[in-house]
């Protein structure tokens, strides 16, 4: 018993001699405090949006241009041809445009690829309600009048994405009361277009082999249509399509084939279509008369190292169309065989006819204007519409003649490897002048090849390219599709990064990346009006109107791949902010 | 030797273990240099809280304590381990007599945010969709940059419909 009161006193003093020694802090009080999602913290939003996308059917997408006053889909309609009949603002009246509202954003913490967060999204409106995304993972719906925000929603996006070009995101879609969203860590999101929420989520795409996503998703019939990022990790591309309203995966289109694949023989290395690139970072457009979807596809892995995949390596750097309901090719068209220089040919495929003919435009990175049938893909011509030196495509034929190719040593070729017009911005047509508007990209790189010791999940270039050295400028262009003709040019002291927009008040508008948002004359290219938004232009601008009062919406924020488009432009400034303009 | 002596010699020897195992813990981290206030600046070098692994519950949430200790700015542990993507509950304990603003990256609802003041305790549950590192920060003042951030390491894959259709490949 003594031995028992002596060794409890014993502890009875020690204890609190060893707790105080070890412990040199004051123990916490109680749990009193809650997280709270930090959307929900501002209350000048009401965290609740109008029901305008519940009646968004494909129906209503099929006849978005029946509807001018919103902006339903990526590209405003599936044609492609970022076209609106509104025609308020008109070349008379443009320089009268002003600042109607302005929303803003910036971050708050930490994120992937911080230094090259930008805004370049596709706003989408419906009915007075406006939905876009923003960088690292933001959805916003705003009140499309004067700016204030409806709702947020935020996918954290871990720190270590493999992004290859920057912390972006180029849209959402709407349709059947949801707005569908890509991750940059490649999950599909269905949100509540009411309130944010999330409806659905499905992982498309594997962030530890180095997929990624940027593409603003296309909802065609009953599916929504996405397409992953990873070119430079050695992934193999694919699109996906998942069920609107259960998010079930539909089909899935491997763009390399197998070995035993048609396609597959073009690859000359029984190992190279595992890491063949031909990724869908762009948005597809759709012909629902002919009931295909055109989507475009990247370059084949590794960019410089030709030998490692002899052949032709289809299907990169091509356009598929594809049958929406269960991913057939039907056909495709390669721009550039065996590419050796990064010239994706993910960029719009704008859907327009002419003399009775359903003809398929597209600006390719590689420095060509094309006219393809789109009902069967057969060639109808190619014009250059940049300088090039690493070869040609025969206008008549379409066959290419290769100049110039990375070389150890380095080798100067034009166009850089951003491409004369790069596969993001976008250019446009207008019906009214029946003209092709495009941005251009003036500038030459040194390619060489290097080692392409291949580990998933990292960059595998097989070499690089230097950019900063060299001259760099640009232009927006316009073109007369049925004859290649070049109408006119507006130079720019700066690459055109930006996306043009074309309206029936004959105007065309676009960015440049010293902040200028500006509207030129679309049948002569006569600068009328410019705003300085202080910060680059690598966005879409959108037109929209409510109330019958017309607006024109562009997200200015520089950032993304810098060092490939405009190395010059490394230190201007950033920021994300959305200006909207209408008249007095 | 009396019994009761052999008690207090065991007890004695075991409590000096003790004692020096806290001094010794100590003079390792001084040793570091990185730990404490340096003399150019009044904060600390980034992530020294060490790292803790959060523990997977039977309701397949993981949990775990992160405390801010005074004299210090950081949070222990500054890097949480989970095994896979999934449900995270951080506690968050403030041993400090200076407020903190928690904020926490979250796919389930968007980031959280945490007010913390003095000797209280909050909590954030979290959700975390893929694999890979994700950030929490002090957002008042700047105690982030003063140190007072951390990461989630998320490990694991993501499902197996979203992986590519191909032969596994060699990864670093």
């Amino acid at each position: 018993m003594n031995r028992t009161i002596n060794c409890t006193r014993l502890f009875s003093f020690l204890l609190p001699v060893l707790v105080a020694a070890c412990a040199d802090a004051p123990e916490t009080g109680p749990e009193t405090q809650q997280a709270m999602p930090i959307a929900s913290l501002n209350a000048a939003s009401p965290g609740q949006a109008p029901p305008v996308a519940q009646a968004v059917t494909s129906e209503r997408l099929v006849r978005a241009r029946s509807e001018p006053h919103n902006w339903l889909t990526y590209y405003g309609a599936y044609d492609g041809q970022r076209f609106s009949s509104l025609d308020e603002i008109r070349t008379g009246n443009v320089k009268n445009l002003k600042v109607a509202w302005t929303f803003q954003h910036a971050p708050m913490t930490l994120m992937a690829a911080h230094p090259t967060y930008g805004f370049e999204a596709t706003p989408i409106v419906i009915d007075g309600v406006m939905f876009i995304s923003g960088w690292n993972g933001y959805v916003w719906a705003l009140d499309a009048t004067n700016g204030k925000l409806l709702w947020e929603y935020q996918h954290a996006v871990p720190l270590d994405t493999p992004l290859c070009c920057g912390n972006i995101n180029r849209g959402v879609a709407v349709a059947r009361g949801k707005v569908f969203y890509a991750t940059p860590d490649a999950h599909l999101i269905a949100l509540d277009a009411m309130s944010g929420d999330v409806a659905w989520e499905k992982v498309f795409g594997d962030i530890r082999a180095g997929e990624t996503a940027t593409v603003a998703p296309l909802v065609v019939k009953n599916l929504v249509l996405v397409g992953a990022s990873g070119g430079e990790f050695g992934v193999r591309g694919h699109i996906d399509a998942f069920d609107v309203d259960t998010g079930k995966r539909v089909w899935r289109h491997y763009t390399i084939p197998r070995p035993e694949e048609p396609g597959g023989e073009t690859w000359g290395n029984s190992e190279a279509w595992q890491r063949g690139g031909g990724t869908t970072w762009i948005t597809g457009t759709y012909d629902p008369e002919l009931d295909l979807v055109y989507w475009g596809t990247g370059n084949p892995g590794p960019d410089f190292r030709g030998n490692l995949r002899p052949g032709a390596n289809l299907f990169t750097n091509s356009v598929l169309a594809l049958d929406p309901d269960d991913g057939t090719r039907r056909w495709h068209y390669q721009w550039t065989p065996h590419d050796l220089w990064d010239y994706d040919g993910v960029g719009e495929n704008i859907l327009f006819d002419r003399d009775g003919r359903k003809l398929l435009a597209h600006f390719d990175k590689n420095g060509h204007l094309f006219i393809l049938d789109r009902t069967n893909g057969e060639f109808v011509r190619a014009v250059k519409f940049t300088e090039t030196t690493w070869g040609d495509i025969d206008p008549n034929t379409g066959a290419m003649t290769v100049h110039l190719r990375p070389t150890p040593e380095g080798t100067e070729i034009k166009p850089g490897p951003s491409g004369g017009k790069e596969g993001f911005p976008h250019a446009a047509y207008s019906p009214k002048s029946g003209f092709l508007y495009v941005p251009v990209i003036e500038n030459t790189a040194t390619f060489k090849t290097g080692p392409a010791d291949f580990k998933e999940g990292q960059p595998w270039w097989g070499g690089d390219v230097e950019t900063l050295d060299h001259p760099q400028s640009g232009a927006l262009k316009a073109f007369d599709p049925a004859t290649g003709r070049e109408v006119w040019a507006s130079s720019s002291e700066y690459p055109m990064a930006g996306s043009v927009l074309a309206t029936a008040g004959d105007l065309v508008f676009s960015g440049q990346l010293d902040g200028h948002f500006a509207a030129w004359d679309a049948r002569t290219g006569e600068q009328l009006w410019r705003f300085q938004t202080g910060s680059g232009i690598h966005s879409s601008p959108i037109t929209y109107s409510v109330d019958g009062r017309q607006y024109v919406a562009i997200p200015s924020g520089w950032g993304g791949w810098i060092a490939g488009i405009a190395p010059k432009m490394m230190g201007a400034p950033r920021g994300a902010a959305l200006f909207v303009f209408s008249l007095p | 030797m009396p019994f009761q002596l052999v008690i207090r010699i065991v007890l004695i020897t075991l409590v000096t273990l003790l004692l020096s195992g806290c001094g010794m813990a100590r003079l390792m981290e001084g040793m570091v240099q990185t730990n404490e206030p340096n003399e150019r600046m009044l904060g600390q070098l980034f992530a020294v809280g060490g790292g803790g692994k959060a523990d997977i519950g039977d309701d397949g949430i993981a949990r775990i304590a992160v405390e801010h200790h005074p004299e210090e700015t950081v949070w222990r542990p500054a890097v949480i381990l989970m095994d896979r993507p999934g449900d995270l509950e951080i506690l968050f304990r403030n041993r400090n007599p200076q407020n903190h603003l928690m904020i926490v990256a979250s796919s389930d609802g968007g980031m959280r945010a945490l007010d913390l003041p003095p000797l209280q305790t909050g909590r954030a549950r979290v959700h975390f969709g893929t694999p890979g590192m994700y950030m929490f920060a002090d957002a008042m003042g700047n105690h982030m940059g003063r140190g007072m951030m951390g990461m989630v390491v998320v490990g694991g894959e993501v499902p197996d419909e979203a992986r590519l259709d191909r032969p596994p490949q060699p990864r670093p």
